[in-house]
């Protein structure tokens, strides 16, 4: 499992300015499948692994955005993958840099901050946007199971 | 209490003019006496909030009763030491009218059953006059002097005004799905204080500033059950008890400035300890990016930002630096905190089209009501404090 995550991850690491972004969304729920009925230390080196890729790819993608050749349209589109990647960052600076897994009371923060920040600017009625859910998601695979 | 209430309308009749009718004609284009009507009825009722703003108008006037009524009222004037400018108050409020898309809603309590009002033009609108936008302001000031003694950085009254003006042109009693009340808060907001910015709430509730808001601070806030969008269950909080006549409007306005506090100092997540840790400490610029955190995505959208628009300006002053992100980004945080406000505006209002927004409806503010030209309102914006006293 762990060697056909890497092969994908590696696939989309390969994003030049020809070709469509990884699309980070696509790339939560797979991980979150592969976070099920995992040791321990076999989640952490998979978050591991899946959030430094994100930081690779945001270092490559952040050089594009301040680049005039790329449409308006690829743009939006790693300005959303930046933001699901900055969802993520609090978890990354305060518990995987330290190869920790958070707590149960802990994941339950990290998942209403994640729930907070997603509700903010909408109406009352909205409900989570569908990050938001993979997100919450994968945290809970993560840390609450 | 009624004689308090016609003291106050002779103080008021003489500081504009001895000219009752003026005080009493409509600022706005509605015409509907409901509002007017029923904050005068709620004046005889027992509300911690609106009991304060009498009980301000009562000090003013024992601290001089041998005087003249012209002492009386210049120690009225003293007494409310205003940031934001009533006129900007007023003329922000003479335009209700133009916000069409959103109901009134009356409530005469924090349980109070409310009273819906939809607006399709400005005939059909609320009148308001000299004696709302009166409360109002003292209530939006009274706000600010309560959540500045809780920091040594003061939330700014440019950005709030800015911030009131966009969201409801201080009608206190706009509502919709979208949001509630003056400030325009969600559930959201409301439990984000709640629950991590609680510390702000313990806070005020000893602050001798924020006296005016400790009773309505000590209440405990209810909940009704709603389906959202998918039809989910989600609790939401119950509306009257933030566009009420009195606690409602004070309540609304401590979350929407608390709101700032919280998203901008806390220790772990604060737009402020993360800009100070990049060497950023301008706390004007720091409120700016702060803003960025009401909209959407919230704090993780103002963290993007920040990201972004260092390493962003790091390159433009350094191109080598493209691919050393790291440096790229220190040296934009310094460039950032060195640059003139006017340029860093600029760069913001690019990025966060929320900061943009609220600068887009000031602009047209500035223009409505002649402070500027069309031309020359986005440049106006940072020439002086037009709606802030010094």
């Amino acid at each position: 499992m762990r060697f056909a995550i890497m092969i994908l991850l590696l696939n989309f690491n390969t994003f030049s300015k020809d070709r469509e972004p990884a699309q980070y969304s696509d790339q939560l729920q797979i991980v979150t499948k592969s976070l099920l009925k995992k040791e321990n230390s076999k989640k952490l080196q998979i978050m591991n692994e899946f959030l430094s890729w994100m930081e690779d790819n945001n270092s490559e993608q952040i050089k594009l955005l301040i680049s005039s050749d790329i449409s308006d349209d690829l743009k939006k589109q790693i300005n959303e993958n930046r933001i699901t990647y900055f969802y993520l960052k609090p978890l990354k600076d305060v518990f995987l840099d330290k190869n920790q897994i958070p707590t149960k009371p802990q994941c339950s923060k990290l998942i209403d901050d994640v729930k907070y920040n997603d509700q903010m600017g909408k109406p009352e009625q909205a409900s989570l946007s569908d990050r938001g859910k993979s997100l919450i998601r994968l945290l809970t695979n993560f840390c609450m199971k | 209490m009624s004689l308090v209430i016609v003291l106050m309308f002779q103080i008021v009749t003489f500081v504009y003019g001895g000219d009752a009718s003026s005080y009493n004609k409509c600022i706005s284009r509605g015409s509907s006496p409901l509002l007017i009507e029923d904050l005068r009825a709620n004046s005889s009722k027992d509300d911690s909030f609106y009991n304060a703003y009498i009980n301000r108008f009562q000090f003013a006037c024992s601290s001089c009763s041998n005087s003249s009524i012209v002492e009386m009222a210049k120690n009225l004037k003293d007494t409310v030491e205003p940031k934001i400018k009533r006129q900007c108050v007023e003329q922000s409020m003479s335009k209700l009218h133009y916000i069409t898309n959103r109901s009134r809603m009356l409530c005469s309590s924090n349980k109070g059953k409310a009273t819906f009002r939809k607006t399709i033009d400005g005939k059909n609108d609320f009148c308001i006059n000299n004696e709302v936008v009166d409360y109002v302001h003292w209530s939006v000031n009274e706000a600010l002097t309560c959540i500045n003694s809780l920091t040594d950085n003061p939330v700014s009254p440019e950005i709030t005004f800015m911030k009131l003006n966009r969201e409801s042109k201080f009608g206190f009693f706009i509502q919709y799905w979208g949001g509630i009340g003056i400030g325009q808060l969600t559930t959201s907001a409301i439990n984000g204080i709640n629950n991590r910015g609680k510390a702000i709430i313990d806070t005020a509730k000893n602050s001798t500033e924020c006296k005016s808001f400790h009773e309505l601070l000590n209440y405990n806030m209810d909940y009704a059950k709603v389906k959202n969008d998918k039809g989910e269950d989600i609790d939401v909080v119950r509306w009257c008890q933030l566009v009420n006549y009195g606690e409602g409007l004070g309540r609304n306005l401590f979350y929407s400035l608390a709101l700032m506090l919280h998203h901008r100092d806390n220790k772990s997540f604060g737009v402020g300890t993360r800009l100070r840790r990049l060497g950023i400490n301008d706390e004007e610029k720091i409120n700016y990016f702060t803003l960025v955190s009401y909209g959407r995505n919230g704090l993780v959208q103002a963290a993007e930002i920040i990201d972004k628009m260092t390493y962003r300006i790091g390159v433009k002053k350094n191109n080598k630096l493209k691919d050393n992100q790291k440096l790229a980004k220190q040296i934009g945080a310094k460039e950032i905190q060195a640059m003139p406000m006017k340029e860093f505006i600029a760069l913001l209002r690019k990025e966060s089209e929320y900061v943009n927004e609220n600068f887009k409806s000031l602009e047209d503010f500035y223009i409505a009501h002649n402070y500027a030209s069309k031309n020359k309102a986005a440049d106006k914006v940072f020439e002086e404090s037009i709606c802030v006293s010094q």
